[in-house]
């Protein structure tokens, strides 16, 4: 396979799948939180790790970045942003389950609304979180997005544009 | 590598931006909605995710049922038996079994060395808490830590004879156990 086969059609295709499983997740992570603030708000205050005073601020506004950098991730609109934005939330979560498995708290994540899709928080939560961390480092370190809003806008500037800019994303 | 570091700014403001549109959408979306969350919430969560409580299977400490004949009081025990509300204070407060001595149990702090010392000079340890109202109630479990916790952690600190109330407070009460109102003696 040539160089340029790679970067002009497989880079970009499994970026293409890795933002839209990535994006999946965080949407389908959102939806359930969006429709009931007050039962994520209970999860986050069953971590103990935030101020009882941040625990509904928290539970307002986490469910509805998880959407936006879900569904711009998926429809490749400043795919670097977002994954660096869906990083930085696994980072926390990560930590978050690694400290409630650390205090032997027998507790559900809270990750998702549907009390089937969870079982108890465990060793596998963090791998599974590590599993998207590396798909959101895939990600921002490949910046391969020609599939989505970015790329056809890309490809609509004029090409002495395009040169100056140096085709990043 | 200045072209990448540029690219890395580039990328955090923008990240800056896409918070602060989040932001925005979740607090009108949040201030229009029926079920409207308050941004800082008026009631303490603690009832919510911290009741030390209801009773479960597989603990090293052995199950103990107050006797219904006995009453559910204290003296249904041997001599020398101490009976532990391990629930928060102020539902202590609300009622408990008669002659039982509060120890809350928060089982991320622990059990504090002066509750422990109280407790070694009797010959045995009774610990009880709310008792689940249904059984299959799954979030109930994941949210109310079982008092087995407490015995458990009571006989790792060296106590013997440690046992806790299946059921707890609320099987007492069904078998017609009397309640005691007030603080801890």
């Amino acid at each position: 396979m040539s160089r340029g086969t790679l970067r002009t059609w497989v880079l970009p295709s499994l970026d293409l799948l890795a933002r839209v499983y990535l994006g999946g997740v965080f949407v389908l992570a959102a939806w359930g939180k969006i429709l009931d603030p007050y039962s994520f708000s209970i999860s986050i205050a069953t971590y103990q790790m935030v101020p009882e005073s941040a625990v509904n601020l928290m539970a307002i506004g986490l469910p509805w970045l998880e959407l936006v950098a879900g569904v711009a991730l998926i429809a490749g609109f400043w795919p670097r942003t977002q994954a660096l934005l869906v990083n930085a939330m696994l980072v926390m979560f990560i930590l978050a389950i690694w400290w409630a498995l650390a205090h032997d708290l027998k507790m559900q994540c809270g990750c998702f609304a549907s009390k089937e899709a969870e079982a108890d928080i465990s060793g596998m939560t963090v791998i599974r979180d590590l599993f998207w961390l590396g798909l959101g480092t895939f990600i921002y370190v490949a910046d391969a997005s020609r599939f989505g809003i970015d790329g056809l806008l890309q490809a609509l500037r004029p090409k002495s544009v395009r040169g100056e800019q140096g085709g990043a994303s | 590598m200045r072209t990448r570091m540029l690219q890395m700014g580039r990328d955090s403001v923008r990240a800056v931006g896409v918070l602060l549109v989040a932001v925005l959408l979740a607090l009108v979306f949040n201030a229009v909605r029926t079920n409207r969350l308050d941004l800082v919430a008026r009631e303490s969560f603690e009832s919510l995710i911290f009741q030390p409580c209801p009773e479960t299977e597989g603990t090293s400490a052995e199950a103990v049922v107050l006797k219904p004949e006995g009453g559910g009081e204290t003296t249904a025990f041997p001599e020398g038996t101490v009976v532990v509300d391990a629930r928060p204070a102020s539902r202590y407060a609300e009622g408990h079994v008669p002659g039982a001595v509060n120890v809350v149990y928060d089982e991320l702090e622990g059990v504090p060395d002066a509750a422990v010392e109280k407790l070694k000079p009797f010959k045995a340890v009774v610990v009880y808490c709310d008792g689940w109202e249904d059984e299959a109630d799954e979030t109930a479990r994941y949210t109310n830590p079982p008092s087995s916790l407490l015995a458990d952690e009571l006989k790792a600190r060296g106590l013997a004879n440690v046992s806790y109330m299946e059921g707890g407070l609320r099987a007492h009460v069904s078998r017609g156990g009397r309640i005691e109102k007030g603080g801890n003696p």
